[in-house]
């Protein structure tokens, strides 16, 4: 089963995990994800959806204590790096620099693994191949390039970009006309990455909605503070005013003021 | 030969490049999530010891994982209460849009120690992979079947449907924002006046105390 075990070769699958930690006042939390195989690309994106001035220590540290990247107070971030050490990567987030506000964060590592052509010979493997099996092949491995194709193009910085790899444009039928075939296929991609954008940019919007929020909220009990404060002062201004001219006018010092 | 597809589902069942992160003993460790009114979740998690012998972390069959899952807006309501084994998946769907806090408690693990040496985090390595929304339906059954043009589209009609529900979700939470700003604002209204009145009622005062006081003295 020779197409099995290139198959097996060529498993190109991504992962990505989104999740929201509430960090403590001086906590600092990590996370860790392994890489397999060299040149796998990994997508970092955080965003502090709550919390004092919305922003936070971060840190990617790469196997043997390689720092990656590196921010202090930061409110959001969204990077691609290509890892180049096998092993265990990671991420931590520090909250050490706020005394008692808790911030949350909403972060999301999407790992690629990279698409490796070795374990197929030159055309040999594709003459042997009938056509139905190589479209096949081909198609299952599409599939799987395109999920992580779209993780990536969502995190990407600057917006969607295409790979500049090789992109096998076989239809996934049988009997279908090839050009027709591979037009849409292009077009699903190109939604599949506008989709991607505009979850993203639903992301963004949730982030910016908490802030606001969070600001109201506060406009609000500060105004419930302050004019206690000025009724407080207003009053004991106004008993101490009294009070003094009463003591000019007491004792002794009656008609001499 | 439908093999292929069947043999790519089976690898990516595991979630093995998932995320995962260390937990000292039997401690809580919980995660926030928004989310909006139906949205299913679907969770594959691995809880693995650290073992002295084999200097590695490894899956005991004593371990065990409580997972619970509780509406913050709604006086932490419980929505989920699951025990499983030290490997597994957990699905739940959200009743209500808002705040669920995810929280994952592991089960018969020593406390660790500071007799871990270099290289070693903690006694516990939990593997975490989270799917959220409609797309996470087919995550969860058969990763491997995403190679026919109609799967495709059908997948991106599925994120589609996401997309709308976070719409709809954001539309709720601007209503309570535009509730909270007009609120804001009939405070400060409210305490603006209650402030004149506090002023004027102290002038008031001053002026017939003093008034009082001088006539008492015989000054006026």
């Amino acid at each position: 089963m020779r197409i099995l075990a290139a198959i097996a070769g060529l498993v190109a699958y991504a992962s990505a995990t989104a999740l929201t930690y509430r960090l403590e006042a001086h906590e600092r939390a990590c996370f860790f994800t392994d890489v397999k195989d060299k040149g796998t690309k990994v997508a970092f994106y955080f965003a502090v959806q709550s919390g004092g001035s919305f922003d936070i220590d971060y840190s990617v540290t790469g196997p043997n204590e390689k720092v990656i990247l590196d921010g202090t107070k930061e409110r959001q971030g969204d990077f691609v790096f290509t890892a180049n050490d096998e092993g265990e990567y990671r991420f931590c987030f520090n909250n050490e620099m706020s005394t008692f506000a808790e911030k949350t964060v909403d972060f999301e590592i999407a790992v690629r693994a990279p698409f490796h052509p070795t374990t197929i010979p030159e055309t040999s493997f594709f003459e042997a191949l009938s056509p139905p099996q190589l479209q096949r092949w081909i198609a299952g491995y599409n599939s799987q390039y395109d999920r992580g194709l779209r993780e990536l193009e969502s995190n990407a910085v600057g917006g969607p970009q295409v790979e500049n790899e090789v992109r096998a444009q076989l239809p996934s039928k049988p009997g279908a006309h090839p050009e027709q075939t591979s037009v849409l296929e292009e077009s699903i991609l190109k939604l599949s990455a506008q989709l991607s954008t505009v979850s993203r940019n639903q992301k963004y919007f949730r982030t910016r909605e908490n802030r606001n929020f969070s600001t109201v909220k506060s406009t609000e009990t500060r105004i419930f503070n302050f004019s206690m404060m000025e009724v407080g002062l207003m009053v004991t201004m106004a008993g101490l005013q009294v009070f003094i001219v009463r003591f000019f006018f007491q004792g002794a010092r009656k008609g001499y003021v | 030969m439908r093999r292929p597809s069947l043999f790519l589902a089976a690898v990516l069942a595991v979630p093995s490049q998932a995320l995962h992160f260390f937990i000292d003993g039997a401690v809580q460790k919980c995660f926030f999530e928004e989310l909006p009114k139906d949205t299913l979740v679907v969770g594959h998690y691995d809880a693995k010891v650290w073992d002295d012998a084999t200097k590695n972390y490894i899956s005991k069959p004593d371990v065990g994982v409580f997972i619970t899952v509780e509406e913050t807006f709604d006086n932490n309501h419980r929505v989920v209460a699951q025990r499983g084994a030290g490997s597994g998946k957990f699905t739940f769907s959200a009743a209500d849009s808002g705040e669920h806090r995810l929280c994952v408690v592991p089960q018969n693990v020593q406390q660790g120690g500071a007799w871990f040496g270099s290289g070693v985090h903690a006694s516990v390595k939990f593997t975490l992979d989270l799917a959220i929304g409609e797309t996470s339906k087919i995550e969860s059954t058969d990763k491997g079947k995403i190679d026919d043009l109609a799967q495709k589209v059908r997948d991106l009609n599925s994120r589609l449907q996401d997309v709308r529900r976070e719409q709809i979700f954001q539309r709720e939470r601007e209503a309570e924002f535009r509730d909270q700003s007009e609120h804001t604002n009939a405070r400060v209204v409210r305490w603006t006046l209650i402030q004149l009145a506090v002023l004027g009622i102290t002038c008031a005062w001053q002026l017939s105390h003093l008034r009082a006081f001088f006539i008492k003295q015989k000054l006026t």
